[in-house]
């Protein structure tokens, strides 16, 4: 997740504007990690929405403007357990209809790819929440197994296995052209 | 080998960016809305003095919650019979109207006396209650529970069953404490539609056992590095108890049956979770009691506190 460190540091001093921006520029990328850890879209919004609550209010307490994304995440992911528990209790399970959207007309392969989309949600829905945080940060931003580590609240070691096996996983259910 | 693994890796990796690039986004709420809310959260803070009055008058009514009991073990001639500890009292203090005997007698008069009323002959199922064992074989399903239940309700024709089961179920379903109904007429059954228990279970692990009317949902979670959910799951009954047993957490639950029930096909118990969904408890862990004596399940279920893993076992009592 890309963020403007000047707009940290100007959202740190109390400039709501900077901090507008922010939250504009950061959302998209929160909101898809909250999606695919939880698998709803309303309390994934949720779950985001009380994050961005709780950055706005410890802002003023950041001390390196670098740390805002890792900073977001972290409360992010403890915000997204909660968010599953509350689905437990309501009984429901992770919706990979909100994970996809049909691509446009135009897209070559179409079926394929609506396929292949479909078969990885279902795949990624059969995941631990805390595996696909984890695969969602090391590929799509790039993250290091340290600092999800950090990120998660775990040591990095257990990320890296963690990593591994959540592949291996991937790799069963979705099967591979270069099966061992 | 690892060049084979390295290589699928990427291909997931490149897969994920794709199914990335579909995500269904939505509109971006306004940030006034954060703002807002931040701003709420200001006003809402309670002062700090009203805290610590709050915080005295709770400690005051725990302590004397757990004295009681403490007191009445140092006189109680037999101290296995003393009453609970204080975490016992705190899980049960929702149910404490609701005992599982209560609960028990109450569900089996009810269901007994109903089916009692009717006059029409006893009539089990052809075949199954004839050739149970045959029967079993060819369906593969749990026709074992089935046959004990039809049994033990002596089941009438099934147009007199559809009106017994009628009357029994709207005022099961009202009645029943055990499903959390309504109140009764002096409002001793009543509680929320959703209480909440919590207990750490040690320095790593706490489980937090929500309580609804017809299930009780199960969180465990590992506290020791801020709160990653081991396990989570629900399981259908009402709520009779639970606590710690070594490295085990152990909960009882039970789950009436009503002729409704085996008409609809729902007497097993259900069970679920976020991966598998709901399921039926399955064969093999459900044990029937020779004889059926009170056509209700007792259910208890068995949570690893290490790994999370659980089990659940059904006896048809």
């Amino acid at each position: 997740m890309k963020v403007n460190n000047d707009l940290v540091v100007k959202a740190s001093k109390g400039d709501k504007d900077a901090f507008s921006d922010l939250y504009y520029s950061c959302y998209n990328d929160l909101y898809k990690f909250a999606l695919y850890t939880i698998g709803d879209a309303e309390a994934a919004a949720d779950a985001v929405a009380d994050t961005f609550v709780e950055l706005l209010r410890g802002i003023s307490k950041l001390r390196e403007p670098s740390s805002f994304a890792p900073w977001a995440f972290r409360i992010l992911s403890v915000r997204c357990k909660k968010e599953i528990s509350k689905m437990i209790k309501r009984r429901e399970t992770y919706n990979i209809d909100d994970l996809i959207e049909t691509p446009s007309e135009g897209s070559e392969n179409l079926e394929e790819l609506i396929s292949e989309n479909a078969s990885l949600a279902l795949a990624l829905s059969k995941l631990e929440s805390e595996e696909r945080m984890i695969v969602v940060l090391s590929v799509l931003h790039g993250y290091t197994n340290r600092e999800i580590a950090d990120m998660i609240g775990k040591p990095q070691g257990t990320v890296s296995s963690k990593l591994s096996r959540t592949y291996a996983k991937l790799r069963e259910m979705l099967g591979g052209e270069n099966n061992g | 080998m690892a060049e084979q693994k390295k290589d699928f890796e990427h291909e997931i990796d490149e897969k994920i960016r794709c199914l990335d690039s579909n995500i269904k986004m939505p509109e971006i709420p306004d940030v006034q809305s954060i703002f807002e809310r931040a701003e709420e959260k200001k006003t809402n803070l309670v002062p700090f003095g009203k805290i610590k009055k709050y915080a005295a008058a709770a400690a005051a009514v725990v302590l004397i919650c757990i004295s009681v009991p403490v007191l009445g073990t140092a006189f109680s001639p037999t101290p296995e019979d003393a009453p609970e500890t204080a975490r016992d009292i705190k899980f049960n203090l929702f149910s404490d109207k609701v005992s599982s005997d209560d609960a028990v007698e109450y569900c089996a008069e009810e269901f007994e006396t109903e089916a009692a009323a009717e006059e029409a002959p006893e009539k089990p199922i052809p075949e199954s209650a004839e050739e149970p064992e045959a029967f079993i074989q060819d369906e593969g399903e749990n026709l074992r529970v089935y046959n004990a239940l039809i049994n033990f309700f002596e089941v009438p024709a099934k147009e007199e069953l559809k009106d017994a089961s009628s009357s029994v179920s709207s005022s099961s379903a009202s009645d029943n404490p055990a499903t959390g109904g309504s109140e009764s007429d002096d409002g001793s059954y009543g509680f929320d539609d959703l209480s909440l228990l919590e207990e750490n279970l040690n320095k790593k692990r706490s489980i937090e056992i929500s309580v609804d009317k017809d299930s009780v949902s199960v969180i465990l979670f590992d506290v020791s590095a801020g709160e990653e959910i081991i396990s989570a799951f629900w399981v259908e009954g009402g709520y009779e108890s639970s606590h710690k047993d070594g490295e085990k957490y152990i909960i009882n639950l039970i789950k009436p049956v009503s002729p409704e029930d085996i008409l609809d096909g729902s007497y097993i118990p259900l069970a679920g979770d976020a991966i598998n969904g709901t399921y039926e408890i399955p064969e093999e862990d459900i044990i029937i009691s020779d004889p059926v004596e009170k056509g209700l399940f007792s259910i208890v279920v068995e949570i690893d506190i290490g790994t999370g893993e659980y089990k659940i076992y059904a006896s048809l009592i």
